[in-house]
């Protein structure tokens, strides 16, 4: 989706994705996994967000809850510059209206359950039993985080999956693995996570590829585990505990290791298959941080909504079709740290980069299309009463100009 | 209508779950009907769908989809327009769970956007009647429930016809570039300020409404005279091809003398950015900007408009792609207030001839103003030279199956035939589906077969023939259907 403000282009973008209720169940807990450890572009686009969760309360009879989720890692620019709280001078490039506290309160003055959630680290140490394995925390002991203990590149390693206290339903444990926990059980009621990355090259001082490359929906992952460990604040994206590395200091701190940026992406990719899949992943390029996450002149209007249901697919088309043209060295087609990250995600069987195994399916909104199987949709949703006549009209008169 | 009504109400009564109902967004009808509810597997079903356009306009774009169960087949039998039989019809079959979670859309297509040149418009009450097949190889009941049609009132087209509501205040120029044939370029503004009317073109290539520069020494000069000084906008419809790092000087427009003397020029530079720039003569500086090709993607037309504004020192310049200003690199400093563009010659697609900097790119409605557009400017001006939405806006119509449409679909196994040896033959039961016809066939060596009973399912048939045979085979065959 691209050329619409973050409202058009994401409500295109669920019309393309089939409607929130082919994803969603009205029972469902969802979980927006957003980026928020930067200002300015460097965090997910708030009214992106707002997008996305204005047509999940549309799904008829929705009765779940939503929560905006982040770990910071106490990193980046530091307290009063996260999305949570950022300050108006905090929003450049991004939605000025307001932060995520200040939205979630609106749509709770609103009467609905959205509420936001800063995931902290556990600072106790629990020594493996074998590598690889699973130390699984119980929600009956409180919020906790279940880990997953692997060899990467060698190295001992962890990464692990929060179990937390949703703020709207006293008593009630979201755990990302297992669903909603209330009352000593679970109850069978579905928590879904749906990852909202941003779209920015990682490099500090900008204008040139780091060790990471593009930080978008691979890299997302780094801030839905732990990253330093045994404190409550930050210590070092290199920190290892105990003789274990984090996501981190398992791959991109291995700045000497020519595969690094690879093996954050296999990292990433057993994290899917080990401890939960997300259900959708969608980047937020309303700007795109050509030159790094947090310079205000550095980010070009790309008015660009992604979404897919791997990661690495994802980031692929993001940085071929996005952002590389205004960052050549992020282009994933070259041999570069962006395209490593990707093809370690790939290796763990998650998503495709080969172009005959994957279809883009582009709505511009300055030269919009629409196709007979849009109409249906539109159609089928006038019919359940999500849409109305003019839409359906609206659709079809697109329909008939397009190509 | 009433009429319409009265028959759909008969028809509701007389053949009860045969016949569909629909919605209709105008007016007008679509029914459903099956020549049956039950078969047997492998004899299909024949479906009727016939369209009534009842509105006073001609329909065109008219599609018709038809949700289908899994395990169910489909062959298209027919299509007609007012009774006429039409073939160039396209048929087409989606995805399983596109639209909803257990059935495959199928459609039938007669006219395709955006030119409808299958030209199977459906005039005022004129009718489509749309026939096809449905079958299944395995016995069950099927649900039909959900189809939908979809059709407009009148076509749009792009138009490449000259606009007359642009922004008027400073036009210096106007080229459409719709000539299609020739070595000129004319400049339609009406007040050109002493421009010249036309421009020289050197081995152009032409597109329906815009010109092609297709590389070795393809360009276009025009005299500007005195018409533009200090302040200036060039905007227009303009196809990039991609990015290419070698094409390091596709000069896209120049004013005169831009090393020489005071002068503007935009381009393309080999590290992927366009620049924009300015050059002051008496002070030999250099101001303007960049910004990246990825603002402008290739093999797509975008309005592209650039502002200079010279009164303010150094250079105040502007890019606006699509009506969307753009963040620009700086470039350059030390441009005095109040500078100036030398009157002379213009040139598009070149530099200076003959340079071997061959640009490859499409253009079209270039405006040229001695004065800075507004973005309100820009976007009209976008507006009026898009060349869509000139028509009048098409009325769309479409209609649905309601929830209660739904229609059952039977396959049956069979027909069986059992048999049971008594004193005065051998009696036969045949049951198939009840009011078909079967016939009952014997053999002695399975190779010759003789018709021996015919009947309506179900049916008893005593084989008297039997008592004398010390083997005999019997099968039973459905010989016609109930219609």
């Amino acid at each position: 989706m691209l050329n619409g403000d973050c409202f058009q282009n994401t409500a295109k973008l669920w019309d393309l994705a089939n409607g929130p209720a082919h994803y969603i169940g009205v029972d469902d807990v969802i979980v927006i996994k957003a980026n928020a450890q930067w200002p300015n572009q460097g965090y997910t686009h708030t009214g992106c967000i707002k997008g996305i969760i204005d047509k999940i309360f549309a799904i008829p009879g929705f009765a779940g809850e939503i929560l905006i989720c982040d770990n910071t890692q106490g990193g980046g620019n530091g307290p009063g510059s996260y999305a949570f709280n950022a300050p108006a001078s905090n929003r450049v490039n991004n939605w000025p209206d307001k932060n995520w506290n200040e939205l979630a309160a609106d749509y709770q003055a609103q009467g609905k359950p959205v509420a936001v959630v800063q995931w902290q680290n556990d600072i106790n140490w629990r020594e493996p039993a074998a590598v690889p394995s699973y130390s699984f925390w119980n929600p009956a002991s409180g919020p906790g985080w279940t880990r997953y203990f692997l060899t990467a590149g060698g190295r001992p390693t962890y990464i692990s999956s929060p179990i937390f206290a949703s703020p709207m339903t006293p008593g009630r444990m979201i755990d990302m693995q297992n669903g909603v926990w209330e009352n000593g059980a679970y109850t069978g009621r579905k928590v879904k996570a749906i990852f909202m990355p941003t779209l920015n090259n990682h490099d500090y001082n900008g204008g040139s590829e780091d060790y990471a490359g593009v930080t978008s929906a691979v890299k997302s992952f780094f801030g839905a585990t732990e990253i330093f460990h045994g404190s409550p604040v930050y210590i070092s994206d290199d920190y290892v505990w105990n003789g274990y590395y984090s996501i981190h200091s398992t791959s991109y701190t291995q700045t000497q290791d020519p595969n690094a940026a690879f093996i954050a992406g296999q990292v990433v990719g057993t994290f899917i298959n080990k401890l939960y899949s997300p259900i959708l992943y969608v980047t937020a390029a309303m700007y795109s941080g050509w030159f790094n996450r947090t310079a205000t002149n550095g980010a070009a209007l790309t008015k660009t909504v992604l979404a897919c249901e791997n990661p690495a697919t994802l980031d692929y088309i993001s940085c071929r079709d996005v952002i590389g043209p205004f960052a050549p060295w992020l282009n994933p087609d070259l041999q570069n740290n962006t395209r490593r990250q990707i093809l370690g995600c790939n290796s763990q069987g998650i998503g495709t980069i080969d172009p005959t195994q994957l279809e883009v399916i582009t709505y511009d909104f300055q030269h919009p299309t629409a196709s007979r199987l849009d109409v249906e949709r539109k159609i089928r949703d006038y019919k359940q009463g999500t849409a109305t006549q003019q839409d359906v009209k609206d659709l079809i008169n697109v329909y008939m100009q397009s190509e | 209508m009433i009429k319409s009504r009265f028959l759909f109400a008969c028809c509701v009564a007389l053949m009860g779950t045969r016949l569909a109902l629909a919605f209709s967004s105008d007016g007008s009808t679509l029914t459903r009907i099956l020549n049956r509810n039950t078969s047997l597997t492998n004899f299909p079903l024949v479906l009727t769908a016939t369209f009534t356009n009842n509105t006073t306009n001609t329909l065109h774009g008219f599609y018709y989809t038809e949700q289908i169960p899994q395990g169910i087949s489909v062959q298209a039998l027919s299509v007609k327009v007012n009774g006429q039989s039409v073939s160039n019809y396209i048929n087409e079959t989606g995805d399983f769970g596109d639209v909803f979670s257990d059935v495959t859309p199928v459609r039938w297509i007669l006219e395709q956007p955006v030119d409808f040149s299958e030209s199977n418009a459906i005039p005022p009450n004129g009718t489509v009647q749309i026939t096809y097949s449905l079958n299944s190889t395995s016995p069950g009941t099927f649900s039909l429930h959900d189809f939908c049609w979809v059709a407009m009132a009148n076509s749009s087209a792009i138009s490449n016809s000259t606009p007359t509501n642009i922004p008027g205040a400073g036009l210096v120029a106007l080229f459409p570039a719709n000539e299609g044939t020739g070595n000129v370029l004319s400049n339609v503004a009406s007040n050109p300020f002493g421009f010249s009317s036309s421009t020289t073109l050197s081995n152009p290539d032409w597109g329906s409404n815009f010109i092609h520069f297709q590389g070795a020494g393809s360009f276009a000069e025009f005299n500007i005279g005195t018409s533009i000084s200090n302040r200036m906008t060039v905007a227009g419809w303009f196809n990039f091809p991609s990015y290419n790092a070698a094409d390091d000087a596709c000069i896209w427009i120049w004013s005169p003398d831009i090393y020489a003397g005071n002068g503007a020029i935009f381009h393309t530079m080999p590290n992927g950015m366009f620049r924009l720039r300015y050059h002051n003569a008496a002070s030999g500086a250099w101001t303007g900007g960049d910004f990246p090709w990825g603002a402008i993607s290739p093999s797509a037309w975008h309005h592209i408009a650039w502002t200079l504004d010279l009164t303010r020192g150094d250079t105040d310049s502007s890019v606006f792609v699509d009506g969307v200003p753009l963040s620009l690199v700086p470039y350059g400093s030390g441009v005095p207030t109040n500078s100036v563009l030398d009157a002379g010659i213009w040139r598009l697609a070149s530099y200076a001839p003959p340079d071997g900097n061959n640009c490859n790119y499409s253009m079209r409605m270039l405006a040229l103003y001695n004065r800075v557009l507004t973005q309100a400017d820009v976007t009209n001006l976008m507006a009026a030279t898009s060349g869509r939405g000139l028509p009048s806006a098409p009325i769309a119509s479409f209609g649905f199956s309601e929830t209660t449409d739904r229609q059952s679909l039977t396959f049956l196994g069979g027909p069986t035939i059992t048999g049971a040896a008594t004193s005065s033959g051998f009696v036969l039961r045949v049951t198939g589906i009840p009011g078909f016809t079967y016939s009952i066939q014997a053999s002695t060596n399975l190779t010759a077969w003789n018709t021996i009973a015919t009947n309506t399912s179900p049916f008893t048939f005593t084989d008297t023939n039997s008592i004398a045979s010390p083997r005999r085979f019997y099968r039973a065959l459905q010989v016609t259907s109930m219609n």
